[in-house]
């Protein structure tokens, strides 16, 4: 108990100094906090967009097909293979899809796009398909219409109601044409799959394509996102790897990664940064008291004190310092980290249209990871853990007689 | 037997390329119940001489036993616990803890002692009555004179009940009422509990109080002279 009041009546001995250094501390988790937990949020947006609006979290697909995707690296959705698709831990369901490229055409008007053979009820579990929907009505499980995205319904110039006519190459050169009435219009965040999209139901699709049993991949969804890299892991035991290829979302798309490892790298340098310069503020403090109070030191020893107890009370005085900044960094941080995550802030003017036209929702929110808010109070506890070597040091190297005279 | 004995005491500091003999074969004793006062000129050596003896600083040779017990061969961690339970120091210049107050610099030391929290609170209450601050035990020293801090440090000393007080220099920053005061606290209480005190001092008041005069030039003892205790 000695330690502890003479530690904290030490402390403010030099109000101000000590209210600087606190700050200093206070400022470098609170701007660490929201500024990581805010680019964490933004990975963790753009991957949850880009997984919900169409990869899922990983796919099965025919070995190779992620390297040629054609309709003849389609494969057989047999029976025993759906038995297996059941087993990954973690997973909360799948789509199966019978994906090829096409033109369509209405009128005047042609165009190539990407037709999608789903099953509507399992397409809309993982990809939330239905809330896309701006007009017209969601398909059937063996419906003969069509869902058209809303920039190519516009090139298209189709309302609800009118037929698309589909033209292409089914399985092993079959050809593939069919007329469709359009059932739906539905909007995507990406201009890109915005204008280029059809659904079919897989029934249709699979009948067009002359591709009967077929599919090209199969999407699964998780319960936890943070498990999909140990359910796939689990669904890759399960078949055959000279037959199938299961891919995780990231290994789909390594550029994605690449992006927010980069971006995410830059972040870091930014902490490291004011991490440094806060380290030399608390190394400078605790500098200028072990050189103010170099005499009482001597004097402590002198009348009895053993150097350990006095290298105690020190510690205790950085500890103190380093904690009052964590603790009111973290109260302060806490509360707007966890409003917005709950209220990602809207963005707005060219920004926001530059966001959705990468395919992005035109939003920032945070990353609500309590395991971060430790990992970050860890990082400060560990520069001052190192600051707290100096006045052990300097203790342990102190002459009485020379600190008596200083 | 003597409380402190002192035997062919050398210690030399080099200075440049010059040696320097602080003190130059010092043979002294002290018994219980001495009021001395150690003087000379600066550079004498009588701040050394005290610091010797406190166990804060190791001689050259020589032995300085402490009833039987020669601290020149003890280690750092067992002199300062010698220190703690034998030696009183009264420094200059106060030297307290700025961050506690009277009560609490003079309970501290018993606090390194690991003496129970009710026995520490009723001595540091009883020896800081007995050097007139009993109103002022929960000041802070910056809250008191120089001759009320150099009180307080009279009672953290006495506190660890030691076999004797070290005082270097302990009227050099007082006036001459607190001066006065001091002395008269010190002399009573070598008079009525029989503590022992050594000062080295420059102060005419401090040398004609004392009981034994020990005068130092150049390391060496030159004179050592005893007087008549005052009834």
């Amino acid at each position: 108990m000695e330690v502890i009041r003479i530690a904290w009546r030490n402390l403010w001995r030099n109000k101000r100094r000590t209210l600087i250094t606190v700050a200093s501390v206070f400022f470098a988790i609170w701007f660490a906090l929201i500024m990581r937990s805010f680019q964490l949020g933004s990975y963790i947006l753009m991957v949850n967009n880009i997984v919900h609006a169409y990869s899922g979290y990983f796919q099965v697909h025919a070995k190779g097909y992620w390297g040629d995707q054609v309709l003849n690296n389609a494969f057989v959705f047999t029976p025993e293979l759906e038995q297996k698709l059941n087993a990954p831990k973690g997973s909360t369901g799948y789509t199966v899809r019978l994906e090829s490229f096409a033109l369509a055409s209405y009128g005047m008007q042609t165009k190539g796009v990407m037709v999608n053979g789903i099953d509507p009820e399992a397409e809309n579990g993982l990809t939330s398909l239905r809330k896309k929907m701006v007009k017209g009505t969601y398909l059937e499980p063996a419906d003969e219409g069509v869902l058209v995205s809303q920039r190519l319904a516009g090139y298209l110039r189709l309302v609800i109601g009118d037929t698309l006519v589909i033209i292409g190459q089914g399985y092993h050169g079959a050809s593939a044409a069919g007329v469709f009435p359009v059932r739906g219009i539905v909007r995507f965040p990406s201009p890109d799959l915005d204008s280029r999209l059809i659904y079919l139901s897989l029934p249709a699709a699979r009948n067009l394509f002359s591709a009967e049993s077929m599919v090209t991949s199969i999407a699964f969804n998780v319960s936890d996102p943070k498990l999909y890299k140990e359910a796939a892991a689990s669904l890759r035991k399960q078949l055959d790897p000279a037959v199938y290829e299961v891919m995780t979302w990231d290994e789909m798309m390594p550029d994605i990664v690449q992006q927010i490892r980069a971006d995410s790298a830059s972040g870091l340098i930014m902490l490291g940064i004011l991490y440094m310069i806060v380290g030399f503020g608390i190394f400078g403090t605790m500098l200028m008291m072990l050189n103010e109070r170099t005499r009482e030191f001597g004097m402590m020893i002198a009348i009895g004190m053993h150097k350990s107890q006095l290298m105690l009370v020190l510690v205790t005085e950085t500890l103190f310092l380093g904690l009052l900044g964590i603790v009111s960094g973290l109260a302060a941080a806490i509360p707007p980290i966890y409003y917005f995550y709950i209220h990602p802030i809207p963005l707005t003017g060219k920004l926001a249209e530059s966001t959705e036209q990468m395919g992005f929702e035109a939003l920032m929110p945070t990353a609500w990871e309590p395991s971060y808010f430790i990992a970050q109070s860890s990082v400060v506890l560990v520069i001052i853990l190192a600051v707290m070597l100096l006045p052990v040091m300097r203790i342990r190297r102190l002459k009485v007689m020379n600190a008596m005279r200083h | 037997m003597s409380i402190i004995s002192i035997n062919d005491l050398v210690k030399s500091y080099h200075d440049s390329a010059v040696e320097v003999h602080a003190l130059n074969g010092i043979n002294l004793a002290f018994e219980e119940g001495e009021f001395t006062a150690i003087v000379g000129p600066s550079g004498s050596g009588k701040t050394t001489l005290l610091n010797m003896i406190g166990g804060l600083d190791k001689p050259g040779s020589g032995t300085i036993l402490i009833g039987d017990e020669d601290i020149t061969q003890f280690g750092s961690r067992k002199l300062i616990d010698f220190r703690l339970h034998n030696i009183g120091f009264v420094f200059q210049s106060y030297n307290l803890i700025p961050v506690l107050t009277a009560l609490e610099n003079v309970e501290f030391i018993m606090h390194l002692q690991k003496v129970p929290k009710d026995k520490r609170l009723k001595r540091a209450i009883e020896l800081l009555e007995a050097v007139g601050l009993g109103e002022r035990v929960h000041s802070r020293p910056s809250k008191l004179s120089g001759g009320q801090q150099q009180r307080v440090a009279v009672a953290r000393a006495l506190a660890s009940r030691p076999r004797f007080i070290l005082a270097d220099e302990p009227t050099a920053n007082l006036d001459s009422v607190s001066t006065r005061n001091l002395l008269e606290i010190m002399e009573k209480l070598n008079h009525e509990e029989h503590i022992t005190f050594i000062f080295s001092t420059h102060d005419k008041r401090v040398v004609d109080k004392a009981h034994r005069v020990i005068v130092l030039e150049d390391g060496k003892v030159v004179k050592d002279d005893q007087f008549q205790k005052n009834a």
